[in-house]
């Protein structure tokens, strides 16, 4: 019976062990809500951009299932920002507060900033946090917004967002072939004619 | 941290030499189950004794349980593991064999060594009689190569065929482990006749068996890998590095970095293949961000290179490269960079150049505009080819550089 007993001590012990580290492990910190790969795939999955037409019909009072969330500093905040919208200063992202703020509201977060990176490295932020994924991050700028969607509604420019070409860079930089021969005034860039860009030059 | 060689933590050079010590102690291990008497292996077959069952399946159950406590603990990237992949008809056939093998020599091929070692003679007649197989496969490869390599199934996860989770069907294995435990002792006393005393005595295993049971159990409440790793950087960290000024390259730097072919700059373009394929800055490579992560660029990612080397990150704007800058960060990569504005930014800078100062004394100012005027000349010219460049770009300070003639922003 003596084996017996060793074996008993040792199988508790042994599990004793494993169950410390366990609650050792569950009580250090965890910084992340989703694991990074779990982020980056939420990424590509989904478009998640807000674009102006919706924006406008907002404005118009045709939907309000939005919170608007407003990342610039106060000072710009106060001198003006869409109509119903928050504002939690891009420092002040992961406070506590302004993550409870996020959750607890039902509408569908749109985050907003004066660069459009800002607000898509938020939403990355925010869904590496945990949060949930129909945070939504409007194409350009709070200015661009303005421009295009506050003051008068700009269909063309509806769909208007960072990502997107903006020249026919192969007509000026000569990298694997020559580029395409085309009659173009030297010294003036040509915007890529795209449905939603005018020929104004887009940026 | 594990595994240890892919991760880096330990010199690839010393795999055989790890791998010497590990065989080492694995044969004494089986020398020490009993591994090394053929009667022992076939046993199993016969039901008199069933330790070869007990041994291997209490590796894999120890195995499969530490991978998902490790995995859960954050010590092991499971990604990183290295899975034989799955050649369905190989599989089978050569399991066939095997299992013919096996009860045919008694000896499955690691014991037939540890035997050959302690100098059993059948051990040694098996060996040869694997070294002629070997020969024949070796031989006749071309005729088996289609079956050999064919029907590949790449690397199916048994639970996610099942649709089970990774903790339940861990929990199921040791269940299923714990009741063959039982029932073979079972067979294996009626088969041997073994008196009643002799069970008697025997230690009871409800104990441990219980406890191992109640610990699995509490593996299904677990999260399967935790949401962090100790490598990574926290959110706090992400979001003040995110407002630092320098991690933005400007047009300027990657300008001059790229006439000159930097090797310690390397610009990574995080468009989709299509794009890339249309259009990419002279020696910039493509990584996507969903490739970001992957094992292919980890090395790379891993090594910060020189001091001051810098990995570039670009798309068409600036929005996408701070993704992947913000997912890089918080791997833990270093000496990441985002170019200013990305390619819009930086054809805008380039080629809509900026007005010459009013002020003469402006240096700093006009300096810029030239060498822009400069840059644009040349990327226009096409001299910055990635291969073989037509006429070497001399390599000058950013100060040296002449004024074009003629045309630009002068």
């Amino acid at each position: 019976m003596n084996s017996n007993n060793n074996l008993n001590n040792i199988s508790i012990l042994f599990f004793a062990f494993v169950a410390i580290i366990i609650v050792i492990n569950l009580f250090t910190t965890n910084n992340y809500g989703r694991a990074n790969q779990e982020v980056v795939a939420l990424f590509e999955q989904e478009d998640y951009m807000f674009n102006y037409h919706q924006l406008h019909q907002y404005i118009q009072g045709e939907t309000d299932n939005y919170l608007f969330i407003d990342l610039r500093d106060a000072e710009s905040f106060d001198q003006g920002h869409i109509t119903g919208s928050m504002n939690i200063p891009y420092p002040e992202l992961l406070e506590r507060t302004s993550l409870r703020t996020i959750r607890r509201s039902g509408n569908i977060p749109v985050l907003y900033a004066d660069k459009e990176s800002k607000a898509h490295t938020a939403r990355m932020l925010l869904l590496s946090k945990g949060l949930d994924t129909n945070i939504k991050v409007m194409g350009g700028s709070y200015q661009k917004a303005v421009q295009y969607a506050i003051e008068q509604f700009e269909p063309a420019y509806a769909n208007y967002k960072d990502e997107k070409a903006r020249f026919d860079y192969r007509r000026y930089m000569h990298v694997d072939q020559p580029a395409p021969k085309e009659d173009s005034p030297s010294g003036i860039i040509p915007a890529v004619r795209e449905e939603t860009l005018s020929g104004q030059g887009g940026c | 941290m594990a595994p240890f060689i892919p991760e880096g933590l330990v010199n690839p050079q010393l795999n055989l030499f790890f791998a010497l010590v590990l065989g080492l102690g694995f044969g004494y291990v089986l020398e020490q189950a009993g591994f090394s008497s053929s009667r022992k292996l076939a046993g199993v077959f016969y039901g008199y004794d069933f330790v070869v069952l007990r041994v291997f399946f209490t590796a894999a159950i120890t195995a499969m349980v530490g991978l998902v406590f490790l995995s859960f603990m954050g010590w092991i990237d499971m990604s990183l593991v290295y899975i034989n992949p799955l050649y369905v008809w190989s599989a089978i056939l050569g399991g066939g064999i095997m299992g013919l093998g096996f009860i045919l020599g008694g000896y499955c091929p690691g014991t037939s060594i540890v035997a050959a070692t302690v100098g059993k003679i059948d051990a040694m007649l098996f060996l040869v009689g694997a070294v002629i197989g070997i020969f024949i496969f070796g031989h006749f490869y071309n005729a088996w190569e289609p079956l050999y390599m064919g029907y590949f199934e790449g690397n199916p996860f048994i639970y996610e065929t099942l649709g089970l989770s990774r903790s339940w069907f861990a929990f199921i294995m040791v269940l299923v482990a714990v009741i063959a435990f039982a029932i073979t002792q079972n067979i294996e006393d009626r088969v041997n006749n073994t008196p009643i005393e002799t069970i008697q005595q025997r230690p009871s295993y409800v104990l441990p068996g219980a406890l191992l049971l109640i610990a699995i159990f509490a593996f299904l409440l677990l999260p399967e890998q935790r949401k962090s790793n100790a490598r990574e950087n926290t959110p706090q960290q992400i979001l003040a590095a995110l407002q630092e000024k320098d991690r933005i390259v400007d047009v300027e730097e990657a300008a001059y970095k790229i006439m000159h072919e930097d090797p310690d700059f390397t610009l990574i373009d995080i468009r989709d293949a299509v794009e890339f394929e249309k259009f990419a800055l002279p020696g910039a490579i493509n990584i996507t961000l969903d490739q970001l992560l992957g094992r292919r660029y980890r090395d790379f990612f891993r090594n910060p290179g020189k001091p001051n080397s810098k990995k570039v990150f670009y798309g068409f704007g600036e929005s996408n490269a701070d993704l992947a800058w913000t997912t890089a960060t918080r791997a833990g990569f270093e000496n990441v960079y985002v170019l200013q504005g990305g390619l819009n930014g930086m054809f805008e800078t380039l080629f809509n150049g900026t007005e010459m100062p009013d002020d003469p004394l402006n240096l700093e100012e006009e300096f810029t505009v030239r060498f822009l005027a400069k840059a644009r000349q040349m990327f226009l010219d096409g001299q910055v080819l990635p291969a073989p460049p037509p006429d070497p770009v001399p390599v000058r300070t950013i100060i040296e550089l002449e004024t074009p003639g003629g045309r630009g922003g002068c």
